[in-house]
Parts: structure tokens; sequence; C-alpha cells
């Protein structure tokens, strides 16, 4: 990576939009338990905005959909919830190493960057089911707790927990912020567009490609760590779910924006928020209409949200027009 | 062999199924050179152009700069070792500026972490004749700036080696011209150069030095007036085209 111009421009002018993302979602993570008395929902939504970030960081900038991808995210919460009840580690370090096992295991998919979208796309899935079967596997029972779920609730604290979650939120959000405004979100978005002009440009697009993934997955491999702490107990079904760590995760940030920086927060805390009211009343239809959504997105605003909520705020900061 | 050689082509095949698009091409670039690379529409120039910078890797025959293989290299290889294009049907990254596509080949490129970053950028928009479009998002800009700016990315880049797909294609007299000069100019900051294009007076401003293709084959490689008197150049490429 290009450190002696990592920013083009300079990195101050991140401020007004560093801000814009932090004091609402600060605002709601602190404000919102009080309102709504149910701190787990609030915990959730944390880990999604962190699996949002960490898709877009794929999907948006680098143009690859992983199906598969809530596969980090399962594999996150099983390092840390091993190695905090095998090895008695400390919390923060046992999450840390569970999100350099999943980045560890992306790193399998790397050869696969070379190939078009699609065969990523369907490899993703497979890797998904696999670990699924392993971690699920009653030979391993000794190790993952096979199909009876994992414990380490020795370690348990909702409300630190809550708090990192928050935290880490905010900075997977900032995190894509500082990719979009460096070289290196540049370089992706130019090998997004072109694989071919970009390559000539001297970007080894398979490299900035592998960065990418690396830290998607070990942004969704932290997510999967915090959530299982939350959780203390966790069957393999309730971490290996692609309904809601991978589809409703690509449906948040499609909503909102792929390749943006505000697209998948804003996407995800609309989104995740109807989720959790509908689910109250029609707990089954409820995927039925999401995948409806899915479809009309992709159909109709591909890009999201997003572009409109730019020009709505033009509009209110500008009415004038912008010069 | 020639030591000397910036670029040696040498027995290139590359087949598109049961089509032999390049059947064989060798040819050589000494320091200096401009070789002005003609041939009818499908004889096989932009393949021989994709081959050597990267983007299709050829079924026979090897590629040599400066002496070294190159041809089983990634794109990004052979840019850093320089050799670059521009492309016939010009690849901008339009959501980005002018001056950022121009960045990219500046920090990615040959001689990448420059210190003098905004000094090249600007030499280069002055050059391609693109400065007042710096901050103007690339999908914006009309073809033939397009055209300039896929010049200006692969000028920053540094390239020895530079290999110049129907640039003047497409546009009026006046600013075919004003590229031909443009060469001339580029000419001065690199080893060597390609230029493939079917209008011959535009070559003829270029350069002497042609290689004739036709369907796949090097029919023809001389000097330009010798080019066009001869009968099988005559034949398949001046007949079809009219003689230009
Ligand atoms: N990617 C490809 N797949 C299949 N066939 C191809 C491909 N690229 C080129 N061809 C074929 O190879 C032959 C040579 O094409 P090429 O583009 O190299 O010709 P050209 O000399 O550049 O022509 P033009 O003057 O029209 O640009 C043509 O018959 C073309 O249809
Ligand atoms: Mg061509």
């Amino acid at each position: 990576m290009n450190f002696r111009h990592f920013f083009l421009k300079d990195p101050k002018r991140m401020w007004p939009e560093a801000s814009m993302l932090v004091a609402p979602l600060a605002v709601i993570f602190i404000l919102g338990p009080d309102i709504y008395p149910n701190q787990s929902i609030f915990m959730e939504l944390a880990v999604f905005i962190m699996l949002a970030d960490a898709l877009n960081i794929v999907y948006g900038y680098t143009g690859y959909l992983p199906f598969g991808f809530g596969v980090f995210f399962a594999v996150g919460a099983y390092g840390t919830a091993i190695l905090i009840s095998h090895a008695s580690w400390q919390v923060a370090p046992a999450i840390i190493a569970g999100a350099c096992l999943a980045a560890l295991l992306s790193l399998l998919f790397t050869p696969l960057l070379r190939l078009s979208g699609a065969y990523f796309a369907i490899s993703s899935l497979a890797a998904f089911e696999a670990f699924y079967l392993i971690f699920s596997n009653t030979q391993l029972t000794s190790l993952t707790g096979g199909p009876y779920g994992i414990s380490f609730t020795q370690v348990y604290n909702a409300n630190l927990d809550y708090t990192a979650a928050v935290v880490l939120a905010i900075a997977s959000a900032i995190v894509v912020l500082v990719i979009s405004k460096s070289t290196f979100g540049i370089a992706l978005q130019a090998i997004r567009e072109d694989r071919f002009a970009v390559e000539l440009a001297g970007v080894s697009s398979l490299r900035y490609r592998t960065y990418a993934w690396l830290i998607s997955s070990f942004i969704s491999g932290i997510a999967g760590g915090l959530f299982g702490w939350y959780q203390g107990f966790f069957y393999p079904e309730a971490v290996f779910n692609l309904t809601e760590f991978s589809v409703l995760v690509i449906v948040f940030v499609l909503f909102g924006g792929k390749g943006t920086v505000f697209g998948p927060v804003v996407g995800t805390v609309i989104l995740f928020l109807v989720y959790e009211i509908l689910s109250l009343t029609f707990s089954n239809s409820l995927l039925i209409i999401f995948g409806l959504l899915l479809v009309v997105l992709v159909l109709f605003i591909p890009n999201g949200i997003e572009p409109l909520l730019r020009k709505a705020a033009d509009l209110l900061l500008y009415p004038d027009g912008r010069d | 062999m020639d030591g000397g050689a910036v670029l040696e082509v040498n027995g290139i095949v590359k087949r598109f199924g049961s089509l032999e698009a390049l059947g064989g091409v060798s040819l050589s670039l000494q320091s200096g050179d401009i070789l002005g690379l003609i041939g009818p529409n499908g004889s096989g120039k932009t393949t021989l152009i994709n081959v050597v910078s990267g983007l299709l890797y050829p079924d026979a025959g090897s590629l040599l700069l400066y002496g070294r293989r190159i041809d089983r290299l990634s794109p990004h290889r052979r840019s850093h070792l320089g050799v670059n294009r521009t492309f016939q049907i010009p690849h901008p990254f339009t959501g980005l500026t002018v001056r950022e596509n121009i960045d990219i080949s500046l920090l990615f490129g040959r001689l990448g972490n420059r210190a003098d970053l905004d000094q090249r950028a600007e030499d280069i928009l002055k050059l391609a004749g693109l400065s007042e479009f710096s901050e103007h998002k690339a999908g914006n800009l009309n073809t033939s700036q397009k055209k300039m700016l896929d010049l200006a990315k692969a000028l920053a880049t540094e390239p020895k080696v530079l290999l110049v797909d129907e640039l003047a294609a497409g546009l009026n007299t006046s600013e075919a011209e004003a590229v031909a000069r443009l060469l001339k100019e580029v000419r001065k900051s690199v080893d060597a150069m390609i230029v493939v294009e079917h209008v011959m007076n535009f070559i003829k401003r270029v350069t002497e030095d042609v290689v004739v293709l036709d369907a796949g084959k090097v029919i023809f490689s001389g000097k330009f007036i010798d080019a066009v008197k001869d009968s099988k150049v005559r034949e398949v490429y001046l007949g079809k085209a009219g003689g230009t």
C-alpha cells in the first residue's frame, strides 16, 4: 500500500463526514435502550452495522458478492467461544484471535478473486455449508459442542459487550470512511470499474481485492465474537444463520447503497428497525417481504437510497444550489 | 537474437476458438522507434496490442522486453516494467475525476509513490489538453477527451514502450493533426512506440516504419512509401480501404 500518499486529499476534510456518522449513531445507541428498554435489539443493530460495513468493503468496493459471507461471522463467534471455554483466554484477545481466524479463512478464497463474481458467490456458499457441517458435527462435540451448542457464560458481561459493540460498530463505519478517502479506496473503485485498465495503471487487482477481503472478513469475525459473547451460549444454527447474517445484510447494504460510506449504515438502521417491528406481527411472511424488497431494490434502485438522501441533504443545506 | 531490441515479438499465435487472430506474428522495436502497425479491420492489430500489454495471453510465441521474457506476466507487472497502452475504445474510470484517473497511474505505476505527484499530474494534464477538466468526472468527457485521458493515464506510468491503438480514429482532421503532433512530443519521453491506425495519412505523419497485418499475418514490414507500392498490401489493405 502507498503510505506516502495514503490520502490524496487533506484527511481533515473527513471531519464533517465523520461527525455525521458518529453523532447519530451515538445518539441511537446511548438513548435507544432508554426509549425502548431492550438492549439486545440495539446490540444486534450494532452487530448488523459491522456486518453491513464489512460486506460493503467487499461487495461495494470490489464488486464481489459473497453470498455465504456469514461464514466469517460464525467462525469469529466459534473462535472466540472455543478460546474462552477451552483455553480460558481473556475476552478481548479471544475475539481478536477469532477474527484473525476468520481473516485466515478468507485467504483460502483469494485464488477465487481471479474468477468472476458468480463463482465467488457460489463458492462462499459452499464454504458456509462446509463449515456449518464441521462445527455442528457430533464428532467434534468435545471441541465445538457440536449440535448441542457451546457455552462460555463465565465471561458474560452484557453491558461491557454492548459498549464494545457500539464502539466497534462506529469504528467500522469510520474504517469505511477512511478507505473511501484513501488511495487504497480509489484503487478499489477503479478495480470495480475496469479491471483491465486498472492493471495497466500498475494496480495489482488481486492484491487490493485481497486486502479488502481480509479487512472485511476480520470485521465480520469481530462482529461474530461480540455476538457470541453476548449470547454466552449458542447453537450452531444461531451463528451459521444464512438468512440473518448473510441475506439480510445484503438487503441492508443494497437498500442503503453499496459502495458508499453512509448507505450501509443508514440502510441497516432503517431496515433493521422495520424488520424488528414487523417480526412482532408477521414472523413467517417477513422473509418473503424482504425477498421481494431485494428484487425491487435490484431492479429499481440498484444504487440504494444514499444518492437520494444526498440530494435531499444538498437541497436542505444549499437551497440555492451548490457553488 | 538482437540483444539491443527494446521489444521483441516472436511468433505470437493467438486463437479465439477456431479463429486464428494472430498466426505467428514477429516484429522488433529498437530504441527510438515508432512503428506504425496497419492493416484492415479484423486483421489482428488490437489483438497484438492486447497480447503485448498482457490483457490476453498468447497460445504460442514469446515476448521479450529488453531481453526479458514478459509473456506470462500479469498486466500490472508489465506496466511496472514499462509497457503501457491506450485503448481503441477508451477505458476511463468514469466515476472518478480526471485528476484521480491520472493519480492512480502516478501512484501505482512504474515509478509510484513519488514526491512530485502534483507537479507530474499537472504536466500530464497539460500535455493531454485536459487541465481545465481536472476535477470533472471522467465519464462526462467527450470521446476525443476520453482518448486523451487514456493517453494521459498511460503516460503517467512513465512507460518505456507505449502502444497506441487508433488514437486518431473518429477525430476530425484538425484534431487528428493535433494528436499526431502530440505523439511526436510523447516519443521524447518513451523509448519506443507502436502506433496502430488505419488512416494512412495519419501514420505517414507520425512515422516512416510500418508493419502491415492481414488476417493475423505480417504481410509487409518496411518503409511506408514502399508499403504503398507493395502489391500484396495494395490488394488486402489499400484496395479495401479505398487507397486513402
Ligand atoms: N475477445 C475476442 N474473442 C473472439 N474473437 C475476437 C476477440 N478479439 C478479437 N477477435 C477477433 O479477432 C480478429 C482480430 O481482431 P482485432 O480486434 O485484433 O482486429 P483489428 O485489426 O484491431 O481491427 P480493427 O481495425 O477493426 O480495430 C477479428 O476477427 C475479431 O473478431
Ligand atoms: Mg482494433
